[in-house]
């Protein structure tokens, strides 16, 4: 039995909305940071000292399938089910499946999986394997604080006396409490306005194949709604989000006869709405969305289109003036103002400054850099941006190699620029790139594509390696990285989820 | 097959009478025809004249609602009475009757019972029919020969003789003799000789025994007579005060649950065991919560003289005294809590609100009086005198109000408790009341809540331990969650200090899954040292060392056994709820009982197993020295029970129940919204009472379905041959052996 607060707050947060550590969405939350803020073991001490090591891994593939790669796991960290408590992975697998996983024991805990009346799509042959689900759960748009389940912490032990006659001191604690009651409150906040009433159990949302849009039970993969139309059958969905009960989603290469753009369902009145990207949607995570519910989209003709929540609506676009971007825009408070950045295919990183004036963008430092960003920021306060970069420029030592590149944001004469950090040692073909506390973990998906992956942890402030997984991974990877919980997770393109983290006596 | 014509149903009535003394049971004169020796009545009303009982009301002294004279000196379940009855009224609505298998409703007066009645009227309008008083009704009326089906339904089965003709067997004004004879389901009334009803009772909802008892009808003034009154096979009750105590929750304070003065009691003679009496309380349940543990004092003086005196407390702050012999309310005594002002439930079903931990009773320095300790809902500390229910001394101020307490613990004059849940906005803390000074001290270990059933136990050092439920364990940063403390009373200060503390290795783990360390420890001595047991919802028992709970690390036990149950890892309806029991056997060995729910743990075995274990059993282990150290032997697992709960021992016999209480805390259609007290209280059943044999875990004796209700945090206690056990609908019930 849980103590009533915990079972209180929980409930409540697990409704709805994502506890803030949870990687609800591609790049953890809905400014795509990739940044998990949490307390917990993995620190750049602890990282390299013997214990971070490999704590299962799930084979979830099907040899009949020949389509594309598991999803990065989308986590719930803390379900309170029916079957007990569960920290959950949520994956999307080949052929329209979708698995969970208790992220503690390595096991699955359920799996559904969605049959589609649709014909075959009909566009580029490519298309036809965008068979896995995309799936997201239920994030909040604020910017995410450091964390650790306040609701789980406890303050140091105490005691005390009471006076003779007087009862224990708690009954003095609970009179100034009273006291304290009476007063009235200075400027009470106005009542927030009515939302949806919360479910009983957190769900999980998947986008089939068929652009269906499936509203899951947590605990057990049940349809907690009707599945509602989305998308055309056999789009290509990128970024599944979903904020204040409007889905988004962006969807690109035409697939299914989709437009490249962004789409929101509306939760509530199940209304669709596009936004049609003239020049593409750069990247694989989708929009950004900033506090106040805005999308940013960078699109392959090198802007950055801002849309009003929910309807998608105009509001601004500002063009970057350089080549088109091939990440999608992450998002992040820098000294109180909100910076956008992306990459560029011309191997810079740009960035639009916090008045909105003009971008910003570093030297040309690799031939190619991955389709994304992550930020963030360390105890001084200082922001960081990290990419994995291909052939990095100038070349160094003599032959070309792949690294990950970290850059800081900096103010010099009241100008924000971006300040070189630091260069990783060499990691072929890196994918994009998670930080946990102040650890960056990387994958080098080996090169050539074949090779086996290798999971690296760098000193965020250094670049330094901490800590590789050796040739614990044999395969390849595809997809990117999640993190919660304490444990970092890789899905390779064998379709097996890899979990690493400090080892827990059960 | 059931008759269907006059003279066959008149003459199955007759073989039913011919057969009516119970085998081996003898004609038993229970009025001794010049006192009311045995019988309690209200005497405004009752008397003894010319060798017969008299009830009467006058019109200068009416009845306002009917009242009984109860026979105390047994119960009737197959019986045969007879007895001479006289209505000496010219008023034709003059009524009175017999009660039989009846029970007592004290919260509509002292002398009221419901149940069974052989009615007798003045007009003989009604004389001769079997009724059911503040029950069903009429039954089978004069001349009737009725079946009631298994869902209340009455089915007609003919005539034993036509009503005119019943009327014609009375005899107006003079003296008729009755009988009421009574063989399982079947009820057959005579006046005169005559066969006058038959009731065939197959309803579920009957009463199989219960009390006898004499009616006087309110309404206008009446007389009526009873004289030579003989019953055969009447259950008796001891008449004489027993003393073996059950003071305190768990038993002693060291919470082992082992009744050591059980004489009565006995592996043979638990075949006996039946239902003594039950009594329904007036306690109104507050959330799940109803009746807390029964205590137990041998020998109380009262004013009727020495009693053996049952102290039952209700959630709604209510203390209640009972007769044990005879199961009759002596006092009640209702706290008030007016100061909380509105005391509507709102926290759910882990806050109810009311008096939350069952009180502790100590003799005072005076032969014969004792003290109940009591903390109600206001956190007020009361002392009752359990004679009376009068205050021992002025209320107290203890705790803050609305708060969940446990089981009080009394040690050396000093009161301790320990709260969870965060009830009331309160942190969750260890309590003390130093009952010289009045000083209270308190300390919290900033972990979850210590909600061990039994409340704390207490070492012979005088170290109170507990475990500290879900939070973290971080001692460093003063962090005490899922493991186990011992909190000391500094002597000088009177401040609770920090003794010991241990937690599993995997305490992590625990709270990643809310495995709470929560089960009230049992404390134990072996040899020249001194043990300890615990354990949680993990579902395995740990065996410490008091001298060291943990060991330099304070990670390390004695011992730990496997997994008993909760494969499935589940932080609701698995694992070790409540508390533990350990007891000695006459062959000097030690052993520790562990009540589980759910199903075992499919690699947990025992030498002796009485069936697959899927709602949950009693796990019995042996103390055995191996390999030199101590080791907790699995010896036997009990018959599967739903949702097993701490057991008690008693003279080599483990009394252990399953509450059927609905434990299903989340459910994937409603979530948490599924522990909800409406959700879990309309999917709850009823308990059932075992008795099994200490050394095989063989069942001995079990309740079946007599009892009706279930119960929610409740526990068994038991003391001279009598095991009570209280239910969610204000029901305490005695289950024994006469001695």
């Amino acid at each position: 039995m849980k103590a009533l607060t915990v079972i209180v707050v929980v409930a409540c947060a697990g409704a709805n909305s994502a506890r803030a550590q949870d990687w609800t969405t591609a790049g953890y939350d809905a400014q795509r940071s990739s940044w998990v803020r949490a307390q917990g073991k993995i620190s750049a001490a602890s990282v390299q000292q013997p214990g971070f090591q490999l704590l299962w891994k799930l084979a979830l593939a099907e040899q009949s399938s020949g389509a594309r790669a598991l999803t990065p796991p989308v986590l719930l960290d803390l379900l309170i089910g029916y079957r007990g408590f569960r920290a959950l992975a949520f994956v999307g697998a080949p052929s329209d499946r979708v698995v969970a996983i208790d992220t503690d024991l390595g096991r699955m805990e359920w799996e559904r999986r969605f049959a589609s009346d649709a014909p075959p799509a009909g566009a580029a042959p490519t298309c036809a394997r965008a068979m896995t689900p995309s799936l997201a759960r239920p994030t909040n748009a604020t910017l995410p604080a450091l964390i650790g389940g306040a609701s789980r912490a406890a303050q140091p032990a105490r005691g005390a006396v009471g006076d003779p006659g007087e009862g224990a001191v708690t009954l003095a604690q609970l009179a100034a409490r009273r006291r304290e009651a009476a007063r009235p409150a200075p400027g009470a906040p106005q009542p927030a306005a009515p939302r949806p009433a919360p479910r009983p159990f957190p769900v999980v949302y998947v986008l089939s194949s068929d652009g269906m849009l499936r509203t899951l039970n947590a605990m057990n993969g049940a349809d907690a709604e009707a599945p509602v139309r989305f998308l055309p059958p056999y789009a290509d969905a990128r970024g599944l989000i979903v904020v204040d009960d409007v889905a988004y989603v962006a969807t690109t290469r035409g697939c299914g006869k989709a437009p490249d753009g962004i789409w929101a369902l509306d939760l509530g009145g199940k209304q669709v709405t596009t936004w049609r990207a003239s020049g593409g949607l750069a990247g694989p995570l989708g929009p950004a969305i900033a506090p106040d519910g805005t999308l940013y989209a960078a699109t392959g003709d090198g802007k950055v289109s801002t849309l009003e929540p929910r309807t998608l609506k105009p509001k601004r676009t500002y063009r970057s003036g350089g080549p088109g971007f091939v990440s999608s825009s992450v998002l992040f408070d820098h000294r109180g103002k909100l910076l956008v950045a992306a990459s560029s295919r011309d191997g810079r990183i740009r960035l639009l400054d916090g008045g909105r004036t003009a971008f910003i963008r570093t030297p040309v430092f690799a031939h190619a850099l991955a389709d994304e960003l992550t930020t963030w920021a360390d105890t001084n306060d200082t922001r960081w941006l990290v990419a994995p970069a291909r052939s990095l420029v100038p070349r160094e030592p003599p032959a070309p190699y792949d690294a990950i590149v970290a850059w800081k944001v900096v103010r010099q004469d009241s100008v924000t620029i971006l300040q070189p950090g630091w260069v990783s040692s060499e990691m072929p073909a890196p994918l994009a790139a998670a930080v946990v506390n102040d650890v960056i973990f990387a994958v080098s998906r080996g090169a050539p594509p074949s090779s086996p992956a290798v999971l690296y942890a760098l000193d965020g402030a250094t670049g330094k390696e901490l800590w590789n997984s050796g040739t614990t991974i044999p395969t390849g990877v595809r997809a990117g990285l999640s993190a919660g919980g304490s444990q970092v997770y890789l899905a390779t393109g064998d379709g097996t989820v890899y979990a690493f983290g400090f080892p827990m006596e059960h | 097959m059931i008759p269907n014509g006059h003279s066959s149903i008149a003459g199955l009535a007759a073989v039913l009478c011919a057969l009516a003394a119970p085998p081996g049971s003898a004609q038993q004169a229970i009025f001794d025809g010049t006192t009311l020796t045995g019988w309690d009545g209200d005497p405004a009303f009752w008397r003894v004249e010319e060798g017969a009982i008299v009830g009467e009301t006058r019109a200068d002294k009416p009845l306002k609602a009917n009242t009984f004279i109860i026979w105390r000196g047994g119960t009737t379940r197959d019986f045969a009475l007879r007895l001479e009855y006289r209505m000496s009224t010219s008023n034709p609505a003059g009524n009175s009757g017999v009660q039989f298998r009846s029970a007592l409703l004290p919260d509509a007066g002292r002398w009221v019972m419901k149940g069974y009645q052989a009615d007798i009227d003045a007009a003989d309008a009604y004389t001769g029919q079997i009724y059911e008083e503040r029950g069903r009704g009429f039954l089978a009326r004069p001349g009737q020969a009725v079946r009631v089906a298994a869902d209340g339904q009455l089915q007609p089965l003919g005539w034993v003789a036509q009503p005119d003709v019943v009327k014609s067997f009375m005899k107006k004004r003079d003296w008729n003799e009755l009988q009421v004879v009574a063989r399982g389901n079947v009820i057959v009334e005579l006046v005169n000789g005559h066969v006058t009803s038959l009731l065939v009772d197959d309803d579920e909802r009957r009463d199989k025994d219960g009390l006898l008892g004499l009616q006087l009808h309110a309404g206008p003034p009446m007389k009526v007579e009873f004289r030579n009154i003989r019953l055969t096979g009447a259950d008796s009750f001891p008449t004489t005060p027993a003393h073996a105590d059950w003071l305190t929750d768990g038993g002693n304070p060291q919470r082992t649950a082992w009744q050591r003065d059980e004489t009565v009691l006995t592996t043979s003679r638990a075949k006996d065991i039946r239902l003594l009496w039950k009594i329904t309380l007036d306690n109104a349940p507050r959330e799940m919560h109803s009746l807390l543990p029964a205590l137990v004092v041998g020998r109380v003086d009262t004013r009727e003289g020495p009693t053996q005196v049952v102290v039952v407390t209700g959630v709604s702050d209510n203390l209640y005294a009972i007769d044990a012999g005879r199961g009759v309310l002596l006092w009640k005594k209702r706290f008030d809590h007016s100061s909380l002002g509105d005391t509507t439930p709102r926290s759910g079903l882990m806050c109810p609100g009311g008096i939350t931990a069952t009180p502790v009773i100590a003799a005072t320095t005076v032969p014969g009086r004792y003290t109940i300790y009591a903390v109600s809902w206001d956190g007020t500390l009361h002392q009752v005198n359990v004679a009376d229910g009068a205050d021992a001394a002025p209320p107290a101020k203890f705790m803050p109000p609305n708060g969940k307490p446990y089981a009080l613990n009394l040690w050396k004059n000093v009161i301790y408790t320990h709260t969870a849940q965060g009830c009331g906005g309160h942190p969750n803390m260890v309590y003390s009341y130093d009952l010289a000074t009045g000083r209270v001290g308190s300390w919290g270990p900033a972990g979850g809540g210590m909600w061990g059933r039994t409340g704390p136990a207490i070492s012979s050092k005088g170290i109170m331990y507990t475990g500290t439920g879900d939070g973290p364990w971080d001692p460093e940063r003063g962090i005490y969650g899922n493991g186990i403390i011992g909190v000391q009373q500094n002597p000088t200060t009177k401040a609770l200090e920090l003794a010991d503390y241990f937690a599993p290795s995997n305490a992590e783990w625990l709270f990643k899954r809310d495995l709470d360390m929560q089960v009230t420890p049992a404390i134990f001595a072996y040899k020249t040292r001194e043990l300890m047991v615990s354990a949680g919802k993990e579902c395995r028992v740990y065996l410490m060392d008091t001298e060291s709970i943990g060991g330099d690390d304070h990670r390390t036990p004695l011992y730990r056994t496997p997994l008993l149950c909760n494969e499935g890892v589940n932080f609701a309806s698995a694992g070790i709820w409540g508390a533990l029991s350990s007891w000695v056997d006459a062959n000097g060995t030690r052993w520790v009982l562990a009540p589980f729910w759910g199903p075992k743990h499919s690699r947990f075995t025992a030498p002796v197993e009485h069936g697959d274990v899927e709602n949950g059993a009693i796990a019995a282990f042996k103390l055995e020295e191996r390999d030199g150290g101590l080791q907790l032997a699995p010896a036997w697992i009990s018959r599967d029970m739903s949702r097993a709960e701490p057991p008690v021992v008693a003279n080599g016999i483990v009394f252990a129940y399953g509450s059927g209480e609905s434990t299903t805390q989340a459910t994937p259609e409603l979530g948490l919204r599924a522990n909800q007290s409406e959700v879990r209280i309309k999917n709850s059943t009823h308990a059932v009472l075992h008795a099994l044999d200490g050394q095989t875990g063989e069942e001995l004796w079990s309740s079946g379905a007599q009892i009706t209700s279930w119960n929610h945090w409740a526990g068994l206690s038991v003391a001279n041959g009598r095991v009570y056990l209280g239910t969610f609908d204000g029901t305490l019930y005695c289950f024994g052996i006469s001695p």
